[in-house]
């Protein structure tokens, strides 16, 4: 670089640098984009790394086995942890799997549920090195520590109660690859373990970290090594980390396509922006640039002179979005954050590099056509017109329009103003189109996943549940065994003796604004052929009333029978892809002894990572006659009663033994991806209406001499407000009304990839959500935008001082 | 004859005045009356203030102090609208470079004023009548770009008379055209006054001044320096 380049930069400065609102409109454009793609992209490189975050930190186990050490002797199990490929074990660890029942200090009652037990005496290790959250660890045989992701409330004090023993919870902790519900000291093991006594036909877990553990095969590969090197039948079960790790990053997968297409569309959208604002300012310097020319500058000066002058406002823009796109990922992150207990987790720093870096290179690629237009302008034309040669189109268009008389003048004359400059137009028109878009995307986005997460759940159609009063908490009929997306072992609710049904009816009926209730029983089966990549498989019967009361939407076949002769079931879609079956078939549900055949009789919409069934309380118990009974009585009040009011006096009317809840429907997840969603919108809106702001200010700045010839010939400010508003308008409108049926395509595009990823067919009313209102309304999208970008400039022009504007020949 | 445009103790003052100009105003205390019918040619060196003047005249600029009347109109406390408006009625300009549309056709550039005032409908017969009063009929439909520089002033002639004004005002109508043109135009603007239009002219030359204006009032330095009826000496409006 020479001094010569600072002078041309100098001098071409009249070209854009002088142009402080195209300046900062590029520094704006810029620094939208780079936020929106920021925060998206941020989000997405997320999916994973909480998780790999936390498994990184305690060494997590990539392979846990169950051994069954009747089987194997302490010797093969010696061997096992010695096969080739590992690099890091830990264990045997003795391990129970027991009924307990827990109370928790300050609530009445008591509550059972199965509970891995594992026996470790101190939470360090090379392997699964355990995270302490409260308290200690165990120091006596009676006390124990519990898992933060498991079943048992986190809460120190609570006791368990397992084989006669109580131990006391005294201290809480983490396990990346939730390896237990409860850890106790070696010596405590035997007393757990099958009520004491029967030495020798106990389990114990080995933690395996292996060197090659990236892909599924590997870890199969792995597991096939540890297999081989235990007696056949003694490895009982095996759990891998991929298979955590993916049920870990489906809460966040869902949301991958919205946000790959909003970040398409805001990357798109900026890069044409900047085109039309580079172009502007080059027609605007043509003069300058041919007084330059015509003084010994190369086009390679001009050219380099133009991206530089695009480059510092860019520069500035990118840096200020990174911070801004970071910024507002907090909130999202921390909410992620807060599950994984990990601390601060913020955009990747690769994000914070590669996305500026994008968002730059695509800016200066965009303003290298117009600039390299200004390098090849011929000065001659430049100087001797004394302005930019201006472009003999729209002639036709001004004629034609001038003959509409019916139609005020300052509107004619607007509407013929895009034919001017086409490709300005043309590309104003894409960049108010995709606005636009995003607009009818946004909205149809915040429709279907209301429907999603509220119109068509059982929490908002029976929105009052009834169970017994349980330190474990309400049971969970119908969201599955997962919470928060952790894989857990399911709680089944306890059963509800027949005196307390008797007294929920009676309260229910007497209580004034009962519209209907169901009975809830729950239950949660290994079935041979389904997958348990999330846990068992979820039962849940509706007993007493239409099933369909539950709101929980069909996407295809209808809801099983009542009658409790007929064997039949609705399933998720997870089930049916799982286990290769279709509404119509049938399937033999076999639990140990019990198998029981039942006609598939629908696909019920439950987006979830684990099989989910819908059967009779019959059906249910016939497949499990171990299961617990209605659990929960679900009800669904009358229209204009307040749910949290009725939930209030039923607890008054039931009495303290009972738990009685009322749903809210806003569940933080819907809130948060609705505000993303707005978010995202508003970002590329305001880049669009920037972009209109552009034309309409370039159009000003270009015809003042027109404007102040139409002012002085009796041009009302008013009546140039309409011409500029008209102006840019009709392209708004044009930009609208194609952006509808795109936007539309757009979210039936979407959607279904969103559900697809949460392991889900869809009910047609989720995808349609657009009612012809709503599409008229969405139509005039384009033209709000248009006209909101083309206020401020159209205010100029109306303002502008006559005179002025026509000594400028 | 009755006053059409008065004006009293005007003064403007342009608050972006350069450094050199510094305190000087553009117009200084100007005082005079223009009656209906007279045709008025202000002249005077370059940077003297006389298309200040006519830009208050004509409600495009408003007085630092003082007051301009035209018709009933008060020009100077117009709104921005309201001096649209009154030149709409009122003024037909003529500028020194035309100032027409290059994407417009003749006849769109005449009719335009008319069409601003919602009046199109009227003004096609009166467009006609002045293609032909001003012998560019056969252009009609031409584009501003394709006229001789003569052509293209008849053209802003017809556009600032197309409704019917009280006032014409012209700017150096002939400054950008050969002489002979700039004859031709001044006798288009004789003809018109001989039908009894109030005609105010810019000129810088003191020919088509001497020839086609009744009276000439010369500036300096923004102030009246003389007002002068060919060969009658100073008109009324210009006694105190
Ligand atoms: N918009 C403006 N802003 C600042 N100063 C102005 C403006 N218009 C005119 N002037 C100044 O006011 C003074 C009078 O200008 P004006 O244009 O009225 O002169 P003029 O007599 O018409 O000159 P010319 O014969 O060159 O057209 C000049 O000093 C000029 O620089
Ligand atoms: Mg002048």
């Amino acid at each position: 670089m020479n001094g010569g380049l600072g002078a041309v930069v100098r001098a071409a400065g009249g070209g854009l640098g002088s142009r402080r609102l195209q300046t900062v409109i590029i520094g704006l454009v810029v620094l939208a984009a780079t936020a929106a793609s920021t925060l998206a992209l941020g989000l997405l490189a997320d999916v994973h790394s909480p998780f790999d975050h936390a498994f990184a930190q305690q060494n997590g186990a990539h392979v846990a086995v169950t051994v069954d050490t009747s089987v194997a002797s302490p010797a093969q199990l010696a061997a096992a942890t010695r096969v080739s490929g590992v690099t890091a074990v830990a264990g045997p660890f003795a391990l129970a799997s027991e009924s307990a029942a827990i109370t928790v200090p300050g609530t009445p009652g008591s509550g059972t549920t199965r509970l891995t037990f594992v026996a470790r005496s101190v939470p360090s290790g090379p392997v699964d090195d355990i995270t302490l959250r409260q308290g200690h660890w165990a120091a006596a045989g009676n006390q124990a520590v519990v898992s933060v992701t498991g079943s048992v409330p986190s809460q120190l004090g609570t006791t368990i109660t397992v084989g006669g023993q109580a131990l006391t919870v005294v201290g809480t902790a983490d396990s990346v690859t939730n390896t237990a519900d409860a850890w106790v000291l070696p010596a405590e093991m035997p007393a757990i373990a099958g009520g004491g006594g029967q030495a020798g036909t106990g389990q114990a877990q080995l933690l395996y970290r292996f060197a090659s553990s990236a892909t599924s095969s590997a870890i199969a590969a792995d597991i096939g090594a540890i297999r081989a090197a235990l007696p056949p039948g003694s490895v009982q079960a095996t759990a891998d980390y991929l298979t955590v790790r993916q049920s870990e990053q489906s809460g966040v997968a869902p949301w991958v396509p919205f946000i790959v297409a909003m970040g398409v569309i805001a990357l798109v959208i900026s890069s044409l922006i900047v085109v039309n604002v580079v172009g502007g300012a080059v027609v605007a310097g043509t003069t300058r640039i041919g007084v330059l020319k015509s003084i010994g500058f190369t086009p390679g000066q001009v050219i380099g002179a133009y991206l530089l002058l695009v480059g510092v406002p860019a520069v500035i823009g990118a840096l200020a979005g990174v911070i801004c796109g970071d910024l507002v990922a907090v909130p999202f992150n921390q909410e992620t954050a807060q599950l994984y207990q990990v601390g601060a987790l913020g955009v990747p720093f690769w994000v914070d590099l590669a996305v500026p870096a994008a968002v730059l290179a695509l800016t200066l690629a965009a303003a290298a056509g117009p600039a390299l237009r200004a390098g090849q302008m011929s000065p001659a034309v430049a100087i001797a017109t004394g302005r930019a040669p201006r472009p003999k189109r729209g002639f036709a268009a001004q004629r034609a329009l001038g003959r509409l008389t019916r139609v005020p003048r300052p509107v004619t004359l607007g509407f013929a103003s895009p034919a001017a400059r086409p490709g300005r137009t043309l590309i104003t028109l894409v960049a108010v189109l995709f606005g636009a878009v995003a607009v009818t995307f946004g909205v149809g986005l915040a429709i279907s996943l209301n429907r999603v997460f509220t119109e068509i759940s059982a929490a908002s159609h029976l929105p009052v549940t009834v169970s017994e009063h349980s330190p474990l908490g309400p049971g969970n009929p119908s969201g599955g065994a997962s919470q928060k997306g952790k894989v857990s072992i399911g709680v089944v609710a306890g059963g509800l003796a027949a005196a307390q049904q008797q007294a929920i009816i009676t309260a229910v009926g007497k209580q004034p604004g009962t519209l209907h209730y169901l009975t809830v029983s729950t239950d949660s089966l290994s079935l041979p052929g389904v997958s348990e990549a999330a846990g068992p498989v979820q039962f849940t019967a509706y007993g007493h009333g239409d099933p369909g009361w539950s709101g929980i939407a069909l996407i295809s076949g209808r809801w099983y029978a009542s009658s409790p002769a007929v064997r039949e079931a609705d399933v998720n879609t997870l089930f049916l892809t799982d286990t290769g079956t279709s509404v119509g078939d049938s399937f033999t549900i076999a639990n140990g002894r019990h198998a029981v055949t039942v006609r598939i009789a629908g696909e019920v919409f439950v987006p979830s990572n684990s099989a989910a069934v819908y059967t009779s309380p019959a059906t249910l118990s016939a497949v499990d006659p171990a299961a617990s009974g209605v659990g929960q009585y679900a009800i669904a009040v009358q229209p204009g009663v307040k749910p949290q009011a009725y939930a209030n006096q039923l607890q008054a009317a039931l009495g303290g033994n009972y738990e009685i809840r009322a749903s809210n429907k806003t569940t933080t997840e819907i809130v948060a991806i609705t505000t993303l969603a707005t978010l995202l919108t508003l970002l590329i809106v305001s880049v669009a209406g920037l972009g209109v702001l552009n034309t309409v200010a370039l159009q000003v700045r270009e015809r003042a001499r027109d404007i102040g010839i139409f002012k002085a010939l009796g041009m009302t400010p008013r009546q140039a407000l309409t011409f500029v508003t008209c102006s840019v308008g009709i392209t708004g409108l044009a930009a609208g009304i194609i952006a509808v049926p795109a936007g539309i395509a757009l979210h039936h595009g979407v959607i279904p990839a969103m559900v697809h990823a949460a392991n889900s067919g869809y009910p047609p009313n989720v995808i349609s959500v657009y009612s012809l209102p709503e599409i008229a309304a969405l139509a005039l999208a384009g033209l709000a935008i248009a006209l909101a970008g083309a206020l401020a400039p159209a205010s100029w022009a109306a303002g502008s001082r006559t005179a002025t504007a026509l000594r400028t020949e | 004859m009755d006053t059409l445009v008065q004006l009293e103790k005007v003064t403007k003052r342009y608050d972006s005045s350069g450094p050199d100009s510094a305190g000087a105003p553009a117009v200084d205390n100007v005082s005079t009356r223009i009656g209906h019918g007279e045709a008025v040619a202000i002249m005077g060196p370059s940077g003297s203030g006389k298309s200040t003047l006519l830009n208050l005249i004509a409600g495009l600029d408003r007085p630092t102090s003082g007051a301009v009347h035209v018709g009933d109109e008060r020009v100077d406390k117009l709104s921005e609208a309201g001096a649209a408006r009154f030149r709409r009625r009122q003024v037909g300009m003529i500028f020194q470079f035309f100032n027409l549309l290059d994407d417009m056709t003749v006849i769109d550039n005449i009719l335009l004023p008319a069409q601003l005032a919602g009046r199109s409908r009227q003004a096609r017969r009166r467009a006609d009548e002045l293609l032909d009063t001003l012998r560019i009929g056969h252009r009609r439909d031409a584009y501003p770009a394709r006229l001789s520089g003569g052509e293209r002033q008849r053209v802003a002639i017809a556009r600032a008379l197309i409704n019917d004004p009280g006032l014409l005002v012209a700017d150096e109508p002939t400054g950008a055209v050969d002489s002979a043109t700039g004859d031709e135009i001044g006798r288009l603007l004789l003809e018109l006054n001989a039908a009894g239009q109030t005609l105010i002219v810019v000129t810088h030359s003191p020919e088509l001044a001497r020839r086609y204006a009744r009276r000439v009032i010369h500036i300096a330095d923004g102030q009246i320096a003389s007002d002068t009826l060919a060969g009658h000496g100073a008109p009324d409006g210009a006694r105190p």
